[in-house]
């Protein structure tokens, strides 16, 4: 393809304004809805720290996952949950997966992502309905964010 | 044939290729929040029991943790080690960063450790009261996995009828 336009000037760049606005508004809906789709299960929440914290790979599908927010809310899913409501939903959950050896038991493990500041009694209301007859949820793990010291 | 020596820069596609691979390197690198997890696994063969601790021949560690005066008061079987401030509610994302500040509770950690090798089968037992904050129990927890400790049990008081 010849062109007949020869650039000998430096010509000022002309910046064509639609296709741009197009891909911005692509990118826009295209993070939408990917975090929103990434993000069901875990709240936004402050994490105390802690040095022993192993990384979480997050790989365990069968994990159940309870947020507590600040004012020691209880949200799964999005959703939140009365301490009754909370202990219909983990005896729910917990027949999912029995230990096959032991049926007072669930092989679920759980995740309690508390809120720094929320006091702990929520994690303790939590972990008292994992332990309730005909629940049986053992393997209880607490979220923290892995700490550095101040000097690291 | 083309004389055209001078190379014209089409400005659009070159717009589209970036932001697409942009997006591309976006979403290849995993953006979670670094989580990490202390498993604390609830005794599977006695599970929540209503036993007196003083039934149990061999003292265990008692970590406590009381609230009083907007301080976290945190003693091993009796004996203070730390007195944290409760902090309070963050008004700016610098305050919200302070709290996942590591709380290094040396004192704690060196107590239970001393106690934990001069008797390695005793259990610890993380007590805390109504009212204190996620943060401190975890910096408790940590500092005793930090001592060696793997048997760590918390106490659960029983369910308030009123809610």
């Amino acid at each position: 393809m010849a062109r007949k336009k020869k650039k000998n000037t430096n010509e000022p760049l002309e910046l064509n304004l639609t296709p741009m606005i197009d891909v911005v508004f692509n990118l826009i809906i295209f993070f939408m809805i990917v975090t929103d789709l990434s993000q069901k299960e875990l709240e936004l929440l402050t994490l105390p720290s802690a040095m022993s914290a192993v990384e979480d790979k997050g790989q365990d599908k069968k994990r159940i996952i309870v947020n507590i927010d600040r004012n020691g809310k209880v949200i799964i899913k999005r959703k939140e949950y009365t301490l009754d409501e909370l202990a219909k939903y983990l005896f729910g959950e917990a027949q999912i997966l029995r230990d096959p050896e032991n049926n007072l038991f669930c092989d679920r493990p759980i995740l309690i992502r508390c809120d720094s500041l929320a006091t702990f009694s929520a994690v303790q209301d939590v972990m008292r309905q994992c332990a309730e007859r005909g629940v049986g949820i053992w393997k209880v793990q607490l979220a923290a964010s892995v700490g550095k010291a101040d000097d690291e | 044939m083309d004389e055209e020596k001078d190379p014209q820069l089409e400005i659009t596609p070159m717009i589209d290729v970036t932001f697409l691979l942009l997006i591309f390197f976006m979403c290849s690198i995993k953006f979670k929040q670094l989580e990490g997890k202390l498993d604390s696994y609830l005794p599977k063969d006695t599970g929540v029991t209503a036993t007196n601790i003083l039934e149990i021949p061999d003292e265990p560690i008692r970590v406590q943790l009381r609230v009083g005066g907007g301080k976290t008061k945190i003693t091993v079987n009796g004996k203070t080690v730390a007195n944290l401030t409760i902090p309070k509610a963050p008004q700016t994302t610098a305050d919200e960063q302070q709290l996942k500040t590591l709380i290094p509770l040396d004192d704690l950690r060196v107590q239970v450790g001393t106690i934990h090798r001069q008797n390695p089968e005793l259990k610890c037992i993380i007590d805390p009261d109504e009212r204190v904050p996620n943060m401190h129990v975890i910096a408790a927890l940590d500092a005793c996995l930090a001592a060696g400790i793997e048997n760590i049990n918390f106490t659960i008081p029983p369910k308030k009828k009123a809610s």
